[in-house]
């Protein structure tokens, strides 16, 4: 055997299958998400009773063949009010976490990237940001600056992108800054790459699974706080249902009927979780690992 | 220096470790047995891949709980290291062993100020009140080197040079007196000059302590002036063991002599083309079926293929190998030339395959 | 030691690569303490000429590697290759010459991209070259020039506005929470819209709004000019586009982000017109800048108009999508997606065949190359690195190195961090691949039999400085430098019989911070005295025909 026994011979430890368990719970949650995502998404033609209807004499029931989550104190059908308050917070977090992703993962590449000046300007915006309490800071825009009911949609994902850029883009600086000093960037500025191309083909898919798993968290984070903004009624105003808005309206009858309150309230739990959960496991898919013991 | 006594203070029997990988056991350490006497210095030499810190931390207790099968006998002054619990083992490192690792930064923790650090054995094991403990551990930093201890003692470690924080782990790992001392590649990271000095300091200490050395390099310079005897792995198996200075002019494994033939000698003169090894160290997961470094081995003939050699003894006492095909022998030279008969061998007796240059 | 002088250059116009005076020094931190990792040092190289540079840590051999590769140029001095002056060059111009002058380094697989196949690795210069040679848009100047101007401006706007941001969000914490202690509840209908009158509240106020437009202007800024980077890249890929095609997609993004601000600036009301409108400006305002870009040169107007009019395809449907009613929505939704994941293949589709017929004019040269490295291009070309050993990814950093041709190899410790058996292959390899190709080599390392195997010509340096330099047998054999004397001295030899302790014990290394005067190795150095600490010395050769920089080498001076 000579030089080149590389490919034909033996195989080292490191070749070794990637590839994790995909557990029960990690289908539990994906199964999970995509359901709640195409019922909301579809939600218009599923066969489910209109959200705004109110049945007579249903007051308060709880959970029965005809209306499988109960009804409400008004006597909504909780089932479908449920998908339809899917709708709202998917899309709150979702957008808001997809632009934040964006938007933040560039700031954040940049300022690890270049540092100095771009750095230290980029940092201190974000810093300034990070003070802020979102939910406070939501509150109050909405206070002041009073959007007309249907646009609150497109107001809350504004905030929320704003306030979700400056944590994205610290996490994704930190890693770019720990992946600019390999060796291999350095290869590339040799070989004369510009900052453009070395940004996007050596440094961005080295950060980027760190960076979608972490949105992920985001986008939990995000429908919690939409969840807490629609409590306090400041969201999407009725007859829209919102997760947050039915805790609230429940609020009252916990001792009667708490399925009103905690079935939209659990549902949320669930939510999270789950995206939590998925981040974290995609994060771990990604790991590289560049040897075996 | 005093002849060293015959107390032996390291047994290690037939000692194997197992890793479970996804794809499969691997055998990282395959029935491994020697004894290092009260005074002695013991080299492990071996290539990435050989096994040789495996057997190092092995013997320590310092492999992970999961997926990891350890088996066979390690005796440090008479204790049983594997028959020890987690807590026993945490008493025993320190007094009874310690252990110098390659990268001197990585072990020192770097918020805290050296004093502290070097005085942690003393206090946690010893039991000495702090002004003790500050006393003894200013005694150590000078005992191994350090110019100014005092002002050394309130330092952190990135203020020290490479040279300086070695000489600071070995005096942590010196501070409990320990009946064994073990250096995993202490000098990897270090300059030349300052790899001769560590080197000196450790065999000083051998010889003031009485106490043994294993010291585990890649680099056979390091061992040949220093080690009384030598221990040379390869895929996870002793391939030969022998006294310092019989291994070097009575090599018998062929590995040991590619091994030695592929390093660059400064008194070659320059150009001298090298001595390469060819093809790559065996995947433990599934070894090559007999002798595991046949593949790559000159001598190789179909015996050694299918049946794996067994250690044994050589003329000189306390040299063993494990070759059909020792260097230096009649076998061995029939070995070669039907081998080069064949064609597997060129005229300069270098392998020949796909790709060689 | 502490050399400086050109006595052992060889005449001007022999050597290939001629270094004269480099000084590199960096700042560190805020102390602004000057590391001195470099102070003057002359090397040259003729052509197929292989000289070591050899050193302990510290001494700035791998420094002047990087030096000369210009990560990052030095701080004065010059580096002429082939006479020219690299670092008088312009980015441009030297972006030019890089094929020129290649380098390998230490860490094996921290040099090889973890993410990339080997086969990608390896055409990376190729696929660089060819992007120079199709040319890079003006725009990228643009970029660059407005760029550090507004990192000028914000920079010292941001100052003072940081301050007031969290002086301003303390605040106003504060006056929520004690208004909610007050009593007052968290309900529109209240007359909290009378707050901002009061003379409290109006100056909280205007400073949210503020922060908020700063915020939100800041980024869109940067969104505008980090949108520009994906159009830089895919029009790269995608040049042969016809001009034609591209000015159309243009001019139609255009005109469409046009319409949409039309259709919606009545539209929408309430204050959140604005953002739209910043949004649906922006994309315009892309597109018209990349209309004009690409009039100017044609050659990229192709891609770059696709890529603007699938963008404002994408805002199209989106706020299209927006305004209707529920069932028409989905329908509408669900047609889009279907269009647009049509249109989505049909993109990658396009994508996929230019990189395909990149990848099919690189092949050849891609599988020759890893074949001369001694690796098998048919099982190596798809795998990753980390799956790799050290010896074989190293074998890989030397195939994207020769890839090019360079005229000089700089080898910053290639060798070091691989195993002895491992070692030997790459250094004959290196060998090999220096007489099939003719290459010039500056071989860095810190092992001395390893260099004195490799080299035809030896430096010696220490903390920034050369002590001599000279052929590597007679320099070995007979050192004339003190230092060079310790460093054999210090050597592990594979010999039981040779005592391997250094008799003399010389202090630590002096800090690079502050060097000592006059010769930097006088600290060490067995044989130095008063003048030594005086007087720098300078190179002079010695009568057997090495250079030395000593005041008392242990060798006859010619």
């Amino acid at each position: 055997m000579g030089l080149a026994v590389d490919g034909t011979a033996t195989q080292t430890p490191a070749t070794t299958a990637r590839s994790k368990q995909v557990g029960p719970v990690l289908w539990l949650a994906v199964v999970y998400l995509s359901v709640l995502a195409g019922a909301a998404i579809s939600a218009v033609v599923l066969p489910i009773h209109e959200p705004d209807a109110t049945f007579r004499g249903t007051s308060r029931d709880g959970p029965n063949f005809n209306h499988w989550f109960g009804n409400d104190a008004v006597g909504h059908d909780i089932f479908s009010r449920v998908i339809y308050g899917a709708q709202v917070s998917l899309t709150v977090a979702a957008v808001g976490a997809l632009l934040a992703l964006v938007i933040g993962g560039g700031i954040g590449m940049l300022a690890g990237y270049y540092r100095g000046r771009v750095d230290a300007i980029i940092t201190a915006i974000g810093d300034a940001t990070l003070v802020i309490p979102p939910l406070l800071v939501a509150i109050s825009l909405i206070l002041f600056l009073d959007p007309t009911a249907q646009r609150r949609v497109f107001f809350l994902i504004a905030v929320f992108v704003l306030l979700s850029i400056a944590p994205i883009a610290r996490v994704v600086r930190a890693s770019t800054m720990v992946w600019s000093e390999r060796e291999f960037v350095l290869a590339a500025k040799t070989m004369g790459a510009g900052d453009t191309r070395i940004l996007l083909r050596e440094l961005l898919p080295n950060v980027a699974p760190a960076l979608i798993s972490y949105s992920l968290i985001v986008m939990a984070n995000l429908i919690v706080v939409e969840g807490a903004v629609a409590f306090l009624g400041l969201s999407v105003p009725p007859p829209t249902p919102t997760w947050g808005d039915m805790i609230n309206k429940g609020r009252t009858d916990l001792d009667v009927a708490p399925h009103v309150s905690l079935i939209p309230a659990a549902f949320m739990v669930f939510t999270v979780v789950a995206l939590n959960y998925l981040g974290d496991r995609l994060r771990e898919q990604f790991e590289q690992r560049e040897s075996l013991l | 220096m005093p002849e060293p006594s015959t107390r032996v203070v390291l047994e290690v029997e037939s000692l194997t470790t197992e890793f479970f990988t996804p794809a499969g056991p691997l055998r990282a350490v395959d029935e491994v047995s020697f004894t290092l006497q009260q005074g002695q210095s013991l080299g492990l030499v071996g290539e990435s891949g050989s096994g040789k810190s495996v057997t190092a931390r092995s013997i320590m207790g310092l492999l992970p709980r999961s997926n990891v099968a350890t088996s066979g006998r390690v005796v440090i002054n008479n204790i049983d290291v594997m028959s020890l619990g987690a807590a026993a083992l945490r008493r025993m490192w320190g007094p009874e062993v310690a252990m110098v690792f390659q990268d001197p930064l990585g072990s020192l923790n770097p918020v805290m100020r050296i004093g502290t650090q070097v005085a942690e054995g003393l206090r946690v094991h010893l039991k000495m009140s702090r002004r003790d403990a500050r006393r003894v551990a200013l005694e150590l930093l000078a005992r191994v080197g350090i110019s100014s201890p005092e002002s050394c003692l309130d330092q952190y470690p990135h203020q020290l040079s490479g040279g300086m924080r070695q000489r600071v782990v070995i005096a942590i790992a010196l501070a409990c007196e320990p009946s064994l001392l073990i250096a995993d590649e202490p000098t990897t990271a270090l300059d030349v000059t300052v790899q001769a000095q560590i080197l000196d300091l450790l065999d000083e200490q051998r010889a003031e302590r009485s106490m043994p050395l294993l010291l585990i390099t890649h680099d056979l310079g390091i061992v040949a002036g220093r080690t009384d005897n030598v221990i040379v792995m390869y895929g996870g198996q002793i391939m030969e063991q022998a006294p310092t200075s019989v291994l070097f002019s009575d090599m018998k494994m062929p590995y040991t002599e590619d091994l030695f033939r592929s390093i660059p000698r400064i008194e070659n003169p320059s150009h001298t083309r090298l001595a390469t090894i060819a093809g790559r160290p065996p995947d433990m997961v599934n070894p090559p079926k007999g002798c595991r470094f046949a593949p790559r081995c000159r001598y190789a003939r179909g015996r050694c293929f299918e049946q794996e050699p067994e250690l044994r003894a050589a003329t000189s006492p306390g040299h063993k190998y494990r070759c059909f095909h020792p260097v230096g022998t009649r076998a061995a030279d029939e070995a070669l030339s039907a081998n080069k008969a064949e064609g597997r061998v060129n005229e300069t007796g270098q392998l020949v395959g796909p790709g060689t240059t | 030691m502490a050399g400086t002088g050109k006595a052992h250059l060889r005449p001007h116009g022999e050597a290939l690569l001629r270094v004269e005076d480099l000084v590199v020094e960096f700042k560190i931190g805020a102390t602004g303490n000057v590391v001195n990792a470099v102070s003057g040092i002359s090397l040259d190289v003729l052509a197929g000429e292989t000289v070591g540079l050899v050193g302990e840590s510290g001494c700035g051999k791998s420094t002047t590697g990087k030096a000369i590769m210009g990560v990052p140029s030095p701080t004065s001095g010059s580096v002429l290759l082939d006479a020219v002056d690299l670092t008088g060059l312009s980015d441009d111009e030297m972006r030019r010459i890089r094929p020129d002058l290649q380098m390998i380094f230490q860490d094996p697989i921290s040099s090889l991209n973890p993410r990339r196949s080997i086969g990608d690795i390896v055409a990376e210069p190729l696929m660089i070259k060819r992007e120079d040679q199709v040319g890079h848009g003006p725009v990228r100047g643009w970029l660059k020039r407005y760029a550090s101007r507004f990192v000028a401006v914000a920079e010292t706007v941001t100052k003072p506005l940081r301050v007031l941001l969290v002086l301003a969000s303390v605040a106003f914490v504060l006056w929520v929470v004690s208004e909610a202690a007050e009593g007052r509840r968290f309900e529109s209908e209240l007359a909290w819209t009378e707050v901002p009158a009061q003379i409290v509240g109006f100056p909280v106020l205007v400073i949210l709004v503020a922060m908020a437009v700063v915020v939100f202007a800041g980024c869109l800024v940067w969104l505008a000019l980090a949108a520009m980077i994906p159009f830089e890249v895919v029009s790269g890929y995608l040049a042969p586009i016809s001009p034609a095609v591209g000015l159309l997609g243009a001019a139609s993004s255009a005109a469409v982000s046009w319409f949409m601000v039309y259709r919606t600036w009545n539209s929408l009301g309430g204050n959140f017109a604005w953002v739209v409108r910043g949004g649906v400006l922006t994309v315009a305002t892309v597109s018209i800048m990349w209309l004009v870009a690409s009039a100017i040169k044609p050659s990229r107007a192709g891609a770059a108009g696709v890529a603007a009019s699938l963008a404002s395809l994408a805002y199209l449907q989106v706020f299209y999508i927006a305004g209707l009613d529920a069932v028409t929505k989905l329908v509408v939704i669900l047609a889009s997606a279907a269009l647009d994941y049509f249109i989505v293949k049909l993109v990658v589709k396009k994508l996929a065949m230019r990189r395909s017929d990149t990848q099919r004019r690189f092949d050849p040269l891609v599988r020759e190359m890893l074949e001369v490295v001694g690796m098998n291009p048919d099982s190596t070309v798809g795998r990753k690195p980390h799956e790799l050993s050290g010896g074989q990814a190293q074998r890989v950093s030397i195939a994207r190195a020769l890839i090019m041709n360079p005229k000089v190899l700089i080898c910053d410790e290639p060798v070091s961090a691989l195993d002895v058996s491992v070692q030997a292959q790459t250094l004959n390899l290196l060998q090999d691949m220096k007489q099939r190709y003719g290459l010039t080599l500056l071989f860095i390392a810190h092992d001395l039999a390893v260099v004195k195997n490799v080299s035809d010509r030896v430096a010696v340096m220490y903390l920034g400085k050369l002590c001599e330099v000279g052929a590597p047998d007679s320099l070995f054999a007979n050192p004339a430098h003190p230092y060079t004397e310790l460093l054999l001295s210090a050597i592990a030899h594979p010999d039981p019989l040779i005592d391997p302790s250094i008799t003399e014990v010389p202090a630590d290394l002096p800090s690079a911070v502050s060097p000592p005067s006059g010769c930097r190795f006088r600290t060490r150095c067995p044989r130095a005295e008063e003048h030594c600490g005086q007087r720098e010395p300078q190179m002079r050769p010695t009568v057997v025909g090495q250079y030395v920089a000593c005041h008392f080498p242990l060798v006859e001076m010619g």
